[in-house]
């Protein structure tokens, strides 16, 4: 005779007589969203109270949290490009974002900067050299069939060595290209802008088209459906129809052309064409990653949202702004790294407890 | 009886191939500065290189399967 041990599972009943605490611990655990939100105001709360003990280097107000957005651009456009190749399961992945960055920033120097084309023209062949570097990544990934990782480390190498030997090295400054930086600069809003402090451009030009656009296309087209869909399983999407290479090669496509996006908002605010823009330091990949496993994406794939993205790219933006202004000179920056590591590693131990004890996340 | 393993354990392979690995990335290394180059374009070697390892081994695996 075998006996089989089921799980516990909880009827309705149980849910109901669970206490006020018991349900408020299941919704911050199983409700991505409002658990970053919660998240939010403790870490804004708490460096409040630390400018008002006068513990901060500067003061840590709503100014210099929104001057402080202007770091979030690069990183949730990043995020979201994460999200869609995480989305698309089977390991999905992509360390390149960076190297992309970089190259097609190079790429973008070039066309504005020295060959004088027009500032649109000079965005849309950036764009679409960051979507074919891209459609590399897709084309090893789904169709070849290597893993994610070291494909795109591949790739990773090799766009980094691009980016740098293209211009021997050297960045590209030219005026126009410094002219860029302007579009860096904060605005008032219009309507209540008085009540609220300004608010950096690229917020409007480059972040919010990106999040809309990403938005629509995961939750208003059928390409998004699918890509929930394979990345849940894509043995039974294969079994039930669905192009599983071709949209499994679209999203790594679709996560080249943000960062080409990204790579002309870096150039920007660097009012340079640098070649290691994306992988100076620890590189523009691993923070992407981070914020789309904190912003509530299943590395295993089918599961994440564009919102929870954006919300835990304004989390790491703001606890960056104030571990800057809570030590003195260059340390602030290596308590960041510290920091944006034990939020990792918050993020996977929460999405496994949330997975053993309710089932996963929404 | 026991039998005795005739082959070299698969772990051991792994030993041998990663040492052999290091070697190449440090002899494209060497070689690229002995010629020359861009001590950077040493990365674009590896990452093809990458490419081409891990692609042979897949291109292997599949027709063993299909044999």
């Amino acid at each position: 005779m075998t006996t089989t041990a089921e799980p516990p599972t909880k009827t309705p009943d149980d849910t109901t007589q669970e206490g006020f605490g018991a349900r408020a611990l299941r919704a911050l655990l199983t409700q991505r969203i409002a658990l970053l939100a919660v998240l939010i105001v403790v870490v804004v709360v708490w460096f409040f109270v630390l400018d008002a003990g006068g513990y901060l280097t500067a003061s840590y107000n709503f100014d210099y949290m929104s001057a402080s957005l202007i770091n979030a651009v690069p990183l949730a456009m990043l995020g979201l490009a994460e999200l869609l190749v995480i989305l698309s399961g089977r390991g999905g992945i992509d360390l390149s974002v960076g190297a992309i960055v970089s190259l097609s920033g190079m790429v973008f120097g070039f066309a504005y900067g020295e060959w004088g084309w027009p500032l649109w023209l000079a965005i849309v062949v950036t764009a679409l050299s960051g979507a074919l570097l891209g459609a590399v990544n897709g084309f090893l990934v789904a169709y070849v069939g290597f893993p994610a990782l070291i494909a795109t480390l591949a790739t990773f190498y090799a766009y980094k060595s691009l980016a740098i030997v293209i211009n021997d090295q050297s960045p590209i400054s030219t005026p126009p290209i410094q002219q860029l930086f302007s579009i860096t600069r904060s605005v008032e809003l219009p309507l209540f802008g008085q009540y609220v402090p300004d608010v950096p451009l690229g917020l409007f030009t480059f972040l919010l088209p990106t999040v809309v656009v990403v938005w629509v296309l995961l939750a208003r087209t059928t390409y998004g459906r699918r890509l929930y869909g394979i990345g849940t399983n894509d043995v039974a999407a294969r079994w039930a129809g669905l192009p599983v290479r071709g949209t499994r090669f679209k999203a790594y496509t679709y996560a080249g052309l943000i960062s080409g996006f990204v790579a002309v908002v870096t150039v920007a605010q660097f009012a340079s064409a640098r070649p290691d823009a994306g992988v100076s330091g620890n590189g523009m990949a691993l923070p992407a990653i981070t914020i789309a496993v904190l912003g509530g994406v299943a590395i295993t794939g089918g599961i994440g949202r564009v919102a929870g993205v954006v919300l835990a790219t304004l989390l790491i933006v703001w606890l960056n702004a104030g571990i800057l202004l809570a030590f003195v000179g260059n340390e602030g920056s290596q308590y960041q790294l510290l920091a944006l590591g034990a939020v990792l590693v918050f993020a996977a131990l929460l999405n496994g407890l949330t997975t053993r004890r309710y089932g996963g996340t929404t | 009886m026991p039998t005795v393993p005739t082959q070299v354990p698969r772990g051991a392979w792994l030993g041998y191939t990663a040492g052999l690995g290091a070697l190449l990335v440090q002899s494209v290394t060497s070689g690229v500065t002995q010629l020359g180059w861009s001590s950077q374009l040493s990365d674009l070697f590896v990452g093809v290189f990458i490419v081409v390892a891990v692609g042979t081994d897949l291109l292997r695996a599949r027709t063993r399967r299909t044999r």
